[in-house]
Formats: C-alpha cells, structure tokens, sequence
C-alpha cells in the first residue's frame, strides 16, 4: 500500500493547535491556509504534514506552512533574544578590580554614610558659637 | 460535466470543494460544526445540484441519503434518498465522492479527497470532493454535508 499523506491545516485557538480541515493535496492545503490567513480571523495558521508508512506502522509528521502571523512573532521573539545572546560573548571578564568594586559595592552602614548638609550646618553652628563663647570668656577674664 | 467552476463569476474561487468548505466555515462561526438546519440550499444555489446530505445519526456505518444533488444523480448514480449509502453503485460519483465519510466521522473535520474510478461506461473518471460535519450543540455529529464534481479523462 505504501504511504498515505495528508495535510491538516491547524489553527490556534484557545491557546492549543487545532485542527480546522484536512487535505490530501498540498497545493490545495496551502492556498486554503493562504486564503485563511488573509481573512484575518485567526491568530495563527499552519499546516502539518502527515506521512503514514503503512509497511513500518509509522507516521512522519512535519510542517509544511506557517502563517505569516506566526513567522513576524518568531522573528520578534529572536529579534528580543538576540541582543543578550550577543552581550554574554562579548562580556570581558571581571578584573580583580571590578571583584573588589564588586565586593564594596553593599549598602553603606550608618558609619560610612555621610552626614547630611543639615546636620553639618548645625554642627558648623554649635561649633562656631562654642568657639566664641570660649573666646569671650577667656577676654572677660583677661 | 459537473464541474461548476466553468460558470463561477471571474473573481469566485472556482474549486467546489473550497467553496463549500468556506461556506461551512461561515456557518460554524464559534462553534465546533454547523448543524443542518443552518445550510440553506437557496444560499449556495450554485453549488447545491453536486451536494449530497447523509444523516449519519443511529447509522454510523452505512448512512441514509437525506437529499442527493441533480448533478451527481447523473455520474452513474440515481434518487436513493431514504435509502442507504451503500446502495448506491460503486462506479458512481457518490459512491466514491463519500467514501471516507468514515474518517470524517473520527476525526471530526473537514475531509477534501480527490482520486479517480471507472464508470459503468468503462471510462476513467477524476473526481474531488469534500466532506463536512454537520452536528447540533457541539455535540455528536448528525449529517454530512457532501459536495462532489468530476471530469471523464479524454480516451486517447
């Protein structure tokens, strides 16, 4: 008998593929799915191509078409990826430098936080009117 | 000769069996299959004399001709509504425009086939058809809508 192939046009509905029709004829398959596609009524479109050997008992699946929609989605997601698939090679590897930064780059603690401009002007303020309290006590007493 | 497409206006898909596939797709709209009561014989005038409607329902493995189109009456076969598929001759158009109404019925969807038979007159014939499922609900399937044409192969 020798081998039986058919073409199932699939849709994508309900986030699975479906089968909508089934072909013996691939051109005829592929204008039908063409035509579907330009109706603008599904997401997605293909055709699956299957091959039944009927000496072996085994059946070889493969597809054949993929709508537009489909392939625009595919190159987008690629085109996404891309970029950080090119970074990782071209990434130098950490200095002992960049280990230390690294190792530095935490939180700082509330030692090494710097005073803030508020507090430092007080500061400055008491300072200042302590040193001159002390001065004119020590001229009063001269 | 049965194929319609010669008088399909000029910007008509001329094959039988995608037009009637469109047109079933137009009527299942969200559902899984249309059901009977939605095909119109009026709405697909031109297409109606090549189709043949089998209720399938309680006779799954030999099917009652519910109506059977002018058209393939005249490649070899005759009026055998009310009676089953398997009366039909075997060298007619309907006999072998619905011979895998089998798949259809396990997979559920459309079927188009395409093959070649002998007729009575000895004469090699090439045919195309298409076999829809018509169900109610989403539920079991009914009928099937079938729509056959051919072409006697010119003797050399």
């Amino acid at each position: 008998m020798g081998t039986i192939v058919a073409y199932e046009i699939q849709t994508y509905r309900g986030g699975e593929w479906k089968i909508d029709s089934i072909f013996d004829d691939k051109e005829l398959a592929t204008f039908d799915a063409t035509r579907m596609e330009e109706s603008g009524r599904h997401s997605a479109i293909r055709i699956v191509e299957e091959t039944y050997d009927s000496e072996t008992d085994l059946t070889k699946v493969r597809i054949v078409f993929r709508s537009s929609k489909v392939s625009e989605s595919n190159q987008a997601t690629e085109a996404k990826q891309q970029p950080k698939k090119a970074k990782s090679p071209v990434r130098p590897k950490p200095t002992a430098g960049d280990i230390q930064r690294k190792k530095t780059a935490r939180p700082p603690t509330d030692r090494e936080k710097p005073i803030g401009e508020l507090k430092m002007f007080w500061y400055v303020i008491i300072v200042g009117v302590g040193l001159i309290l002390l001065l004119s006590f020590i001229t009063e007493s001269l | 000769m049965t194929d319609t497409s010669d008088t399909a206006p000029p910007n008509m898909e001329r094959r039988l069996s995608l037009r009637i596939l469109t047109y079933w797709r137009g009527l299942r709209d969200q559902r899984a299959d249309p059901g009977l009561s939605d095909v119109d014989p009026e709405s697909i005038s031109d297409m109606w004399p090549c189709c043949l409607v089998l209720k399938v329902e309680g006779c799954e493995s030999d099917p009652i001709i519910a109506t059977c189109g002018h058209e393939l009456q005249e490649h070899g076969g005759e009026d055998l509504t009310g009676k089953p598929l398997s009366a039909d001759p075997p060298q007619s158009l309907v006999a072998n425009g619905a011979s895998f109404f089998q798949q259809v019925l396990s997979k559920r969807v459309p079927i188009t086939y395409g093959d070649k038979y002998t007729n009575a007159e000895g004469n090699e014939v090439l045919f195309r058809s298409a076999i829809l499922p018509l169900g109610e609900n989403d539920e079991a399937i009914t009928h099937l809508l079938c729509a056959a044409n051919c072409r006697e192969v010119e003797p050399e």
